[in-house]
């Protein structure tokens, strides 16, 4: 016979009850859910162009830099990593690697003929670094300088302008090549100037060389695998002429003098290894390696702190591809 | 009764209940083992997948690629489609034509950052005149908005003019596709609408530097057929860039090699990044094409892994001399 205490009480099943409803109705919706799986909740939408974030409060207000003849003709656009690739495409990870922080872009269109239009894209960086190296490693060879503009921080082609300021940097891209234009995007360029707020505009490492007879605008940064060396990161490169020769000179700040050496002693196999021929060490400044690397002289140096590298003669083609630095 | 044997129940009841317990939630655990996959899920069930119909005609040699060299690109483009037969050779009457320029930004033709537009114009004349088409659609997927895109590049305006049909992407307008054997294009949306009754496609695209791949060139420009979010390919370029020409058998492709974009590609932004080269090519072979484009770029084929890995797949040969090419300087 079954004792009172074994019998469920009415609360007791009603409770019970209502669990097990619960948990069916449970089930039931995953599956409902799962059954009407799309592919776009995962952003895999078929059409997916331009994800185009509102205006962030903190950011600049790019209507500010309009250039005297045009009009504002669109919504100002702001970018982050993950749709910065909508915007510039396979650039982007050049950006995302060197500290990337957001895209502001605003077009400017002739206030008389609106096929006449100019493109402005401000990119914040991280670093000061990070914003030279963007600018630095982009820039094309042609270019001249921006009047009442350090060279090495601003240029301008006939169709637009570039430069580079604490954070920042600041493409402009013309839809022609004419006056209009012209005096268009420097009209930008000198409202930039003057109401970017940024503290500070230095770049470390840029105050350690020499300007006197460096090749104007050649500074670049590389953040990261210069040469094809994975421990190679932030060297900058200049050119310098010296007894009417071209030199390109790389530095890095390796940030003790032991790790200097210990990088300047393994890149020396690096160039070893691709076929450079040793020509003997260096004494004096922390010591060092000369090195035959197919017809091109090159020096391998340490300097406290500094990883040094000199290349002298031959042709050399500037880019980087595949993270060797060949010019 | 006493209070022993009522505790006792309750503990053989708590014992029972408990193992009853941990029996449910095993099988909850074994049921769901053996429920998991790995794989990620798939289209809704109502989708079927597509595929891109093989619009290629049949092989001839010697009219395999074709290269000239002029400074007029409408001069240029006549003489390199002559000389792989003319486009009667591709176009038939009554044919419903598709081009897919490459359209991917917001700028202005000189930037060379998208297909030219008298070039595209001036097939899709060819097209209707000379191939007796009835109809000629361009299409693309742009990365930036489509309006603007076929706005600013000019494209919008000289198809409409040359009489085509100008298709923007909408949602509807894309399936899913799989290609068989590939690693990456699965269950991927694709803009298939203005395909799926096309009888021939041809591809028009500018030579251009690529950060990230290297080259943007003819097998590059059916990127633009990728929906959804197709920036994730990025970290495996080369391979998709090698699926692509094997998702969709065009009949033909132009490569514009008269103003070649030799740096900061694929956007350019300036005309410093240009270099004239003054060269039209046209290829049924999208492999032998970006061979010889490559060479435009100051590259080697052997700086474009995706071009090799093309090969290897069967899109085509980057034994160029193979093919006879046809060069006019």
């Amino acid at each position: 016979m079954v004792s009172e205490k074994d019998r469920v009480g009415f609360t007791e099943r009603i409770v019970g009850v209502f669990i097990l409803f619960l948990l069916v109705v449970i089930a039931v919706l995953i599956c409902i859910r799962q059954g009407n799986y799309g592919l776009e909740r995962f952003g895999t939408d078929p059409v997916a162009a331009g994800v185009i974030e509102s205006v962030s409060a903190e950011g600049p207000d790019l209507t500010t830099y309009l250039p005297a003849g045009f009009a504002v003709s669109a919504s100002q656009e702001e970018y982050l990593e993950d749709n910065l690739s909508d915007k510039i495409n396979g650039k982007a990870p050049l950006y995302i690697e060197a500290g990337f922080r957001r895209l502001y872009y605003q077009g400017y269109s002739a206030e008389d003929d609106d096929e006449v239009w100019l493109g402005l894209y401000l990119f914040e960086m991280t670093s000061n670094e990070g914003a030279f190296s963007v600018f630095s490693t982009q820039r094309r060879s042609g270019s001249v300088e921006i009047e009442g503009f350090d060279e090495a921080f601003s240029y301008r082609t006939e169709n637009g302008a570039n430069f580079v300021k604490g954070n920042f940097y600041i493409e402009i891209i013309g839809s022609e090549v004419s006056k209009k234009i012209q005096e268009g995007f420097l009209d930008c360029v000198d409202k930039f100037d003057d109401q970017i707020d940024v503290e500070g505009t230095e770049v470390a490492g840029l105050d350690v060389i020499d300007r006197g007879d460096l090749e104007a605008g050649s500074i670049k940064l590389y953040i990261k695998s210069a040469f094809g060396f994975g421990e190679l990161k932030n060297v900058y490169s200049a050119k310098y002429k010296v007894r009417q020769e071209k030199v390109t000179v790389f530095w890095s700040d390796c940030e003790s003098q032991d790790k200097a050496k210990e990088t300047a002693a393994k890149f020396v196999d690096f160039l070893v290894e691709d076929g450079a021929k040793d020509q003997g060490g260096i004494d004096g400044l922390g010591g060092g390696h000369i090195l035959d690397y197919y017809g091109l002289t090159e020096v391998v140096i340490t300097a406290g702190e500094f990883f040094g590298r000199g290349t002298r003669g031959g042709n050399q083609r500037s880019g980087s591809r595949g993270g060797y630095i060949y010019e | 009764m006493s209070a022993e044997p009522d505790k006792k129940l309750e503990r053989r009841e708590f014992m029972i209940r408990a193992t009853k317990t941990a029996a449910a939630i095993g099988a909850a655990g074994v049921a769901a083992k053996l429920l998991y996959t790995k794989e990620s899920p798939s289209a809704k069930l109502s989708e079927k997948l597509v595929s891109f119909n093989d619009f290629s005609v049949p092989s001839k040699e010697g009219q395999v690629l074709s290269v000239v060299k002029n400074a007029d690109r409408i001069e240029g483009v006549n003489k390199a489609i002559e000389l792989l037969g003319g486009i009667e050779r591709f176009v038939s009457k009554g044919d419903t034509v598709v081009i897919k320029p490459n359209v991917a930004f917001a700028t202005p033709a000189m930037l060379g950052a998208t297909a030219n537009p008298e070039l595209v114009a001036e097939v899709v004349r060819l097209c209707y005149s000379r191939g007796g088409a009835k109809k000629v659609i361009v299409a693309d997927n742009p990365i930036n908005d489509p309006a603007s895109c076929f706005r600013l590049s000019g494209i919008g305006k000289a198809a409409t003019e040359a009489g085509a049909k100008v298709v923007l992407p909408k949602a509807d307008y894309f399936k899913y596709t799989t290609l068989e054997g590939g690693e990456l294009i699965v269950d991927w949306p694709v803009f298939y609408a203005p395909f799926e009754k096309a009888d021939k496609v041809i591809g028009i695209s500018p030579v251009k530097d690529h950060q990230r791949s290297g080259a943007s060139m003819s097998m590059k420009n059916w990127y633009g057929l990728l929906g959804g979010r197709r920036n994730i390919f990025h970290q495996n370029i080369h391979t998709i860039i090698s699926e692509l020409p094997q998702m969709i058998k065009p009949t033909f492709v132009i490569l514009d090699g008269t103003n070649v974009m030799m740096t900061n590609g694929p956007t350019g932004g300036s005309v410093l990044d240009l270099k004239r080269k003054d060269t039209i090519i046209a290829s049924t072979d999208l492999v032998a094409a970006d061979s010889y484009g490559a060479g435009l770029l100051d590259m080697k084929v052997s700086d474009l892994p995706y071009i090799t890995k093309a090969e290897k797949a069967g899109v085509g040969t980057t034994n160029i001399d193979s093919i006879k090419p046809k060069i006019v300087t």
